[in-house]
């Protein structure tokens, strides 16, 4: 075998390339921790390395080989995000709940009013507000894992991040209703779009109404304490997953709803993290290093689109910021720290799991630059100031200095 | 100098010498009323969703800043537990109500920064390397002097002081109470697991202080307050103590305060619990103040460690060796034959309740049979956490 043939064959392997990806991301966030630097990196600088920036060998093309694989990898990191959700706390801590629904709510109007500002047609200034509602739960739950952080803050932004979640599906399904309606490949009325998209959620919650009820009496079935059945877990996850791949329903709002649901209706022995931990730190790497794949610097990072992206990232922090004043479980530096850490955003294919990936092609050339260059700062941004707002806040642990 | 600035430099001569930054000090012993009480509790703070330790006690602290109360709190050594403390008591009903008071008001603060508040002596499977350190000098140099013992004392116990009139009553006192320390390890027992196992000891909690040098009891040979002083200063010159806290004995002299303080308990339950165990040890002291000049007969030791062991092990189901008579006899047994006595000679109207409390504690094997049964019942660890906490949530009463 000569070394040209060996060469081609592996770049023909997607699962190959992947496998080298990860592995490069590995090897340099682990190098990357040992000088305290975030992990994630790692798969930032591998993701740019292989990716659109680099030497393009993952691109779109090959990500929609992965599709069905990534769609509920993605779909799974929401189900974690929901089960972080402490209806109970959320809805009985008064000032603490309504600043975080404060916060959700402001970041996103506040992205819109500040990307119509900058010029934007409103529609898609509007539309792009409401994915920018979402915190990433990949950079927030990598970085939490990562940092070993604990604590009321930690607690809190990770309600947030399910809290900011649902409600940017929720947005969204409105807002995408309008954009595909009225936007440059519009297609259809409003009213027939919202039915569409509104459906997709509603039969995406049925789905995890009835995956929970499943698992659940599943459960009751057989009385073994939680640690003998991630199995199972797994089992309704996986219903819940082919339900919607098969019912067009919203993946992500019914494993979400079923973290949810499995937080807050069950009880006894609620308790999976060491079991799914390994995995859940290999598929943060893995999706991470996607996103930053697609990232093409030199097509994102010029001219006035990164300007308005930086204003963008700004105000949704100030927005953040100014939304948790109210709370009094938190004090000011932690205020700030939540701020910070609460500064990731998702891609439009980050809330809707279809082939689009990240771009959704219905919006004008000069709205698609500005969200690429958002993209593209979350990628190298989001982690290091999570990594920052987790160490302002306290939190994080690496064993005794003393 | 007056009186103010004097008693201004004692207490900071004794907080230098609590964090090991000023020489050896023990206070004056402060005069009291004899059987007023004051109660302590080390509590859990839970993580809501795994009912994990949770470091959350520095922000809790900070909003109970806020509360004007009657009642103190502090923190502890790691960042997942926190210690409330009652004003000065005189009754059953007054300790019941304030330990409400404390329950329902830590409670509200833990939830509004998102834990969950726990009684019961040891955590059932939470891993002592995991601990954290309370950012506190005092509590670094506990790490620094004894190292992983430090994080493994994340034991959650229950304290109770007694006001012992004079110093050298206090030593007596101090000897009388300690005879019977073993039956409140069996009472409070409600620590079956450590470190996610089952342990096979009721209380899991009481074998933990055992690891610190200067655990154990007061010896025998003192019996005044000027032997005490001349021990301590012993001890001090070798550098072996600096303060009164430095003593891990499970009945020992709390000088600044006037009391004897009881250490063996594991933080029960649920707040009532606490509130009549403590009456219980204060009925005794009253009992042993009214026979002036009577000291224990037995001097064994070994004896002690006999009882503290099977009480720990066996909780209330446990036997025990009476000193003073050498019978061999069922804790329960014991217990019982001393509040028929106690409730007798009780001035305290709420004694009755708190009688009948303990009598509920002896039930089904106490609290930590309770526990156990829950997990027979298929209930795992974090399952167990969960329960203790609603237990201690709940504002239902005892018994």
């Amino acid at each position: 075998m000569n070394d040209e043939l060996s060469t081609s064959l592996w770049l023909l392997s997607p699962l190959a390339v992947l496998g080298a990806g990860l592995m490069l991301a590995l090897v340099i966030g682990l190098t990357l921790q040992r000088f305290r630097i975030p992990k994630l990196y790692g798969a930032v600088i591998a993701g740019l390395l292989l990716g659109a920036t680099g030497g393009g060998f993952i691109d779109r093309a090959l990500l929609t080989q992965f599709q069905e694989l990534l769609n509920g990898a993605a779909a799974l990191v929401l189900f974690e995000v929901g089960r972080k959700m402490d209806l109970a706390w959320l809805l009985r801590s008064g000032r603490q709940g309504a600043s975080l629904l404060l916060a959700t709510l402001l970041r996103g109007a506040a992205a819109a009013v500040a990307l119509g500002l900058l010029g934007l047609p409103w529609g898609a200034a509007i539309f792009i507000g409401s994915i920018l509602i979402a915190v990433n739960p990949v950079i927030h739950s990598s970085m939490v894992a990562d940092e070993n952080a604990s604590g009321t803050s930690t607690f809190a932004t990770s309600n947030m991040v399910g809290l900011s979640n649902l409600v940017a599906l929720l947005a969204l399904a409105v807002t995408l209703a309008w954009t595909r309606s009225h936007g440059s490949d519009a297609g259809g009325d409003f009213a027939t779009e919202l039915l569409r998209q509104g459906g997709k959620l509603v039969v995406g919650a049925l789905i995890a109404v009835l995956s929970y009820g499943v698992y659940a009496i599943a459960t009751r079935a057989c009385k073994v304490p939680a640690t003998l059945r991630p199995g199972m877990l797994l089992a309704a996850l996986l219903i819940d997953l082919g339900l919607c791949s098969v019912m067009s329903a919203s993946a992500l709002l019914s494993l979400l709803l079923m973290g949810v649901l499995l937080r807050n209706a069950e009880k006894r022995d609620n308790v999976f993290q060491a079991q799914l931990k390994t995995a859940q730190d290999i598929g943060y790497v893995l999706l991470f290093l996607m996103s930053a794949a697609l990232v093409d610097l030199q097509q994102m990072l010029h001219g006035w689109a990164i300007l308005a992206a930086v204003t963008v990232f700004a105000v949704r922090i100030a927005a953040t910021r100014l939304a948790l004043w109210p709370g009094t479980a938190w004090d000011t530096r932690k205020q700030h720290a939540m701020a910070l850490s609460m500064c990731s955003l998702v891609s439009y294919g980050g809330l809707v799991v279809d082939n689009t990936l990240n771009a959704y092609t219905g919006l004008d050339a000069t709205s698609t630059a500005v969200m690429g260059a958002l993209l593209a700062l979350n990628v190298l941004l989001a982690p290091g100031l999570t990594w920052v707002g987790l160490h302002l806040a306290g939190e994080t642990y690496r064993g005794s200095t003393q | 100098m007056n009186d103010e600035a004097l008693g201004k430099l004692k207490q900071d001569a004794q907080a230098q010498a609590v964090s090991g930054q000023g020489p050896a000090y023990l206070p004056d012993f402060k005069p009291s009323t004899i059987g007023t009480m004051g109660i302590e509790l080390e509590l859990m703070v839970l993580d809501r969703l795994t009912y994990d330790l949770f470091p959350a006690a520095p922000d809790i602290l900070r909003l109970l800043d806020k509360h004007d109360k009657p009642w103190v709190h502090t923190p502890e050594i790691t960042t997942s537990m926190l210690e409330v403390a009652t004003a000065i008591l005189t009754s059953f009903d007054e300790a019941a109500e304030q330990l409400e008071h404390i329950r329902t008001t830590v409670q509200r603060a833990a939830f509004e920064v998102g834990a969950s508040i726990s009684g019961g002596g040891a955590h059932p499977f939470q891993k002592w390397n995991e601990q954290r350190i309370y950012p506190k000098e005092r509590y670094f140099a506990s790490e620094r002097k004894f190292g992983y013992l430090a994080k493994l004392f994340t034991v959650f116990g229950m304290h109770v002081h007694i006001g012992a009139g004079t110093p050298d009553e206090a030593m007596r006192l101090c000897a009388w109470l300690t005879q019977r320390a073993p039956l409140f390890i069996a009472l409070s027992a409600n620590s079956p697991c450590w470190q996610g196992e089952v342990s096979g000891f009721c209380s899991s909690r009481s074998n933990v202080v055992g690891a610190f040098p200067m655990s154990g009891i007061l010896p025998y040979e003192i019996r005044t307050w000027d032997d005490f002083r001349a021990h301590f200063d012993g001890l001090a010159a070798h550098g072996i103590v600096n303060s009164i806290k430095d003593f891990y004995w499970d009945v020992r002299p709390k000088p600044e305060y006037g009391t004897i303080e009881l250490r063996v308990l594991d933080t029960p339950l649920k707040p009532v619990y606490a509130a009549a165990l403590a009456c219980y040890a204060r009925e005794l002291c009253l009992e042993w103040a009214d026979q002036p000049g009577r000291w224990p007969g037995s001097t064994s030791r070994e004896l002690y460690i006999w009882n503290r062991f099977n009480a720990a092990r066996d909780g209330v189901d446990a036997s025990w060796i009476d000193p003073e008579t050498g019978v061999s006899m069922p804790a329960a047994e014991a217990i019982r034959a001393d509040l028929e006595r106690l409730r007798r000679r009780s001035q305290d109207p709420g004694f009755a309740k708190a009688c009948d409390v303990i009598e509920h504690l002896m039930r089904d094997g106490g609290q930590a049979g309770w526990l156990r049964a829950h997990l027979d019942a298929g209930g795992g660890m974090n399952d167990l956490a969960r329960m203790a906490s609603e237990m201690f949530e709940d504002d239902a009463a005892a018994a």
